[in-house]
């Protein structure tokens, strides 16, 4: 018996069965390699919701913890929590006067600027704002005074977790003024996900907490 | 010519080997990629991490409810609000929420030291967190 076995018929018949699985394992490899990023892509946008989340409620409760006076203000688009809290300052500029490159207090006394004796202790109002400047989407934006202005936000500011605030309350308890209770639920844009976060916080030092129903 | 045929033979079959290993590791890495993949998607359907979260402020709420109260020596329950005790973070829409345990142990003196537990089940296994702070008396 005479067998050949011609080199173009065992090509033919080698990619006809190949051709196939191979077909099939690209195929395969592609929907993993989606379903890998899609899983990476949920895993950032939950890594970032959480971060800014955390990130929120652990400033708002520093600064509650060293507030002296505590207002919230409602608006029609805002919502404002506005801390008091002391903090080191600079002394008044009115009290000093610069003359022939020296400073001189009240023209009488030359002086010296020393970190013991000209600075002081002044309330510094910590301002949450909580805005919908986005359309919609509400975020929470810091400032120091009603002049400053603010650009970028606390919250939502992140390329990969596009997020936003459904809920956020500053509640004062009702039995007890000095203590805060804070709820802030946040939105993702990309897995619709919620996550939502209650916590307390006691501020020893608050001597009034108004509210807007007062 | 009889060894030129004994060659060409060797040759082709030594392809054929050649793609039937490839064949077999490609669907290997995929099948291995693919198990990995299904065994992270329940991890990140269902997240922990988010709910450890929630029992850690969940725990400070129960210090500040401790230290504004300024209560003596003693177990305690959850002294917060009761509906922040159940959540529904880190799960699926449709599944039940997941409720939280909190319970407090004050110790005695001027510095007492507070020991808040947090105890919570997601997927039938019981996960817990215990923290501890030092308040003073007023």
């Amino acid at each position: 018996m005479k067998f050949k076995m011609g080199e173009r018929g065992f090509v033919l018949a080698e990619f006809a069965i190949a051709l196939p699985l191979l077909i099939l394992l690209l195929y395969a490899l592609g929907m993993v390699t989606l379903h890998g990023l899609k899983i990476a892509r949920e895993q950032v946008a939950d890594y970032t919701l959480e971060t800014d989340a955390q990130y929120v409620i652990d400033r708002i409760t520093s600064d509650a913890r060293a507030a002296q006076y505590v207002r919230i203000k409602n608006a029609n688009d805002f919502d404002e929590i506005i801390f008091y809290c002391y903090t080191i300052g600079e002394q008044e500029s009115d009290d000093f006067i610069a003359k022939d490159g020296k400073y001189y207090k009240y023209r009488k006394e030359e002086i010296m600027f020393d970190n013991r004796r000209y600075y002081k202790n002044i309330l510094d109002p910590r301002i949450y704002r909580i805005d919908n400047r986005d359309g919609g989407f509400f975020r929470v934006y810091f400032k120091h005074s009603d002049d400053d202005y603010h650009s970028s936000p606390l919250t939502g500011d992140s390329t990969y977790g596009d997020h936003y605030i459904t809920e956020f309350k500053v509640d004062r308890d009702k039995l007890n003024q000095k203590i805060l209770h804070l709820t802030l639920e946040m939105k993702s844009n990309v897995t619709k996900k919620k996550v939502k976060f209650t916590t307390s916080v006691f501020m020893p030092a608050c001597e009034s907490f108004k509210v807007p129903s007062e | 010519m009889g060894a030129g045929v004994v060659r060409m033979k060797n040759q082709n079959l030594n392809q054929c080997g050649f793609m039937l290993l490839s064949v077999v590791f490609l669907t290997l890495i995929v099948s291995l990629s693919a198990q990995i993949l299904l065994n992270a998607n329940s991890k990140v359907q269902q997240r922990n991490s988010t709910l450890y979260l929630t029992a850690i402020n969940l725990a400070n709420e129960q210090f500040a409810e401790i230290e504004g109260q300024n209560l003596p020596a003693g177990n305690y329950n959850f002294l917060g609000n009761e509906g922040d005790l159940e959540s529904r973070n880190g799960v699926r829409e449709d599944s039940e929420p997941t409720k939280f345990d909190v319970s407090a142990e004050v110790g005695e003196g001027n510095l007492r030291e507070v020991k808040v537990t947090v105890k919570w089940n997601v997927g039938g296994r019981e996960n817990s967190i215990v923290s501890k702070k030092k308040i003073r008396a007023r």
